[in-house]
C-alpha cells in the first residue's frame, strides 16, 4: 500500500467507520504511514463517490464524513485478500530463497 | 491561518466551478486542520487539472448555460495566451533579415502565411461569436453591478498601461534595440513584456467576470459556441505555421535560427520552439472547451 493507490488505502480507513477529510489522512497516515495531500485525497474521494463505493452523510459543520457502501466494503475484501495473497507468496519465496542460499 | 493554507485556498479556485461547489468548502476546512506541505500544495495542482481532464458527476451542479458560458471563457482565454506565442513570433520575424529568407525559401513563406491567416481567422470568429455578447454586456452595464462595469473598463485599463509603456521604451530606446547592451534590453525589455502581460490578463480575466454575471440571450451563446470552433481552427492554423517555420528555419537557415540578441538572449529557434510549444497546448485546451461549450449550448 502506497501513494499510488489512494483509493486504497481510503477504503482501508473508511472500513473502519465513517471519517471526515482531515481525520482521513490522519488515519491513513497512523495505518500506511502515507501522509495523503488533499488534492490527492479529494480526487480518491470523488472517483470512490462517482464509483458508489463511499457515501457522503450529513455534514458537520464545514465538514462532511463519508462511509463505506456494501459495494466499497466487496471490493475492499476482494482486494485486500489479492494483496494479502500476493504478499505471503512473496514472503515464503524469499524464506525460501534465503534458505537456499 | 498559516501561508501555505492561504495559498491551498487559492490553488482550490483552479478547480471546476461543480468541483468547488461540491468539495470547495470541505477542502478548505482540510486546509484550515492540517496545514499542507510543498508536496501536499502540489496536489492541488495536480488534482485540478485531473478534475478539468476528467469532470464527474459533481459537474452536474453547474447548469447547462453555466458550463457554455465557462467553456466560452476558456476558448477565448486560450485565444489571448496564443497570441503571446504569436506575438513572439512577430518579434522575432519582423526584421529585414528574416522577410528576405522567406521570399527565398517557400515553406518559411507559407509558414508565415498559415500564421496570418490564423490570426484574421481567429479574429474574425471573435468578431462573430463576441461581438454580440459585448453588445449584450455594455447595455447591462447600469445594472449590472460594479463588478461589470469594472470587468468592461479592465481591458481598456490594461491597455492604455501597455501603450504607455510602449511610447516610455520607445522614447528612451528610438529605433532598434541592435546594438544596445543587455542591461538596456531587459530594463527595457521587461516592463514592456509585463505590461503587455497585464493587457493581455485583462482581457482574458474580463469575459469570464461578464460572462458569469449577464444574463445572456440563449441564441447569442449558441452562435458564439460555434465560433468557438471556427476559433479553435484558426488556433490550429496557427500552431501549425509557428511548427512549421520553426521546423523549416532550423532545417534550412541554421545559422538565422540560431542568432540571438547576445550571450543571455536566446536564440530565434528557441523562441519558436517555446511558442510553438505554448500555441499546441492552448489548442489542445481550446479543443476541449470548445466542444464542450457546443455540447452544453444544445444541451
Amino acid at each position: 500500500l502506497d501513494r499510488s493507490d489512494p483509493s486504497l488505502l481510503v477504503l482501508a480507513s473508511l472500513a473502519g467507520g465513517e471519517k471526515h477529510g482531515y481525520a482521513i489522512v490522519a488515519d491513513v497516515e497512523e495505518m500506511a504511514g502515507v501522509r495523503l495531500g488533499p488534492g490527492t485525497l479529494y480526487g480518491a474521494l470523488a472517483r470512490l463517490e462517482e464509483q458508489g463505493l463511499i457515501e457522503a452523510v450529513a455534514p458537520e459543520g464545514r465538514r462532511r464524513p463519508y462511509r463505506i457502501t456494501g459495494a466499497g466494503t466487496e471490493v475492499l475484501a476482494r482486494r485486500l485478500t489479492t494483496l494479502s495473497r500476493v504478499a505471503d507468496t512473496g514472503l515464503a519465496r524469499l524464506r525460501a530463497a534465503g534458505a537456499g542460499a | 491561518m498559516s501561508a501555505r493554507t492561504r495559498v491551498g485556498g487559492e490553488l482550490l479556485r483552479f478547480y471546476p466551478l461543480g468541483w468547488r461547489r461540491r468539495y470547495g468548502e470541505e477542502m478548505r476546512a482540510l486546509l484550515e486542520d492540517d496545514a499542507p506541505s510543498v508536496r501536499g500544495l502540489a496536489t492541488l495542482v495536480t488534482g485540478a487539472l485531473r478534475a478539468h481532464a476528467r469532470p464527474g458527476p459533481w459537474r452536474a451542479s453547474v447548469a447547462a448555460g453555466e458550463r457554455v458560458r465557462l467553456s466560452l471563457w476558456a476558448t477565448f482565454a486560450c485565444w489571448i495566451v496564443l497570441s503571446i506565442a504569436g506575438a513572439s513570433f512577430q518579434k522575432e520575424t519582423e526584421e529585414g533579415a528574416f522577410a528576405a529568407v522567406a521570399s527565398s525559401h517557400g515553406v518559411l513563406g507559407v509558414a508565415r502565411a498559415l500564421v496570418i491567416a490564423g490570426a484574421v481567422l481567429g479574429s474574425a470568429a471573435i468578431a462573430v461569436g463576441g461581438l454580440p455578447l459585448l453588445w449584450r454586456a455594455l447595455r447591462s452595464a447600469r445594472t449590472g453591478g460594479t463588478a461589470v462595469r469594472l470587468a468592461l473598463v479592465l481591458p481598456v485599463v490594461g491597455l492604455l498601461l501597455f501603450a504607455a509603456v510602449t511610447r516610455v521604451v520607445l522614447a528612451l530606446a528610438p529605433g532598434t534595440l541592435e546594438g544596445a547592451s543587455l542591461g538596456l534590453r531587459f530594463v527595457l525589455a521587461v516592463p514592456w513584456w509585463a505590461a503587455g502581460a497585464c493587457f493581455a490578463l485583462s482581457c482574458a480575466l474580463a469575459p469570464r467576470i461578464v460572462l458569469l454575471r449577464v444574463e445572456m440571450p440563449q441564441s447569442s451563446l449558441r452562435r458564439a459556441s460555434r465560433a468557438g470552433l471556427v476559433l479553435l481552427v484558426a488556433m490550429a492554423l496557427v500552431t501549425a505555421g509557428l511548427a512549421t517555420c520553426c521546423a523549416a528555419l532550423v532545417r534550412l537557415v541554421p545559422s538565422l535560427a540560431a542568432q540571438s540578441g547576445g550571450p543571455l538572449w536566446p536564440s530565434t529557434a528557441l523562441v519558436l520552439a517555446a511558442g510553438v510549444a505554448l500555441a499546441a497546448a492552448c489548442t489542445a485546451l481550446a479543443a476541449v472547451s470548445a466542444t464542450r461549450a457546443l455540447a452544453a449550448s444544445h444541451a
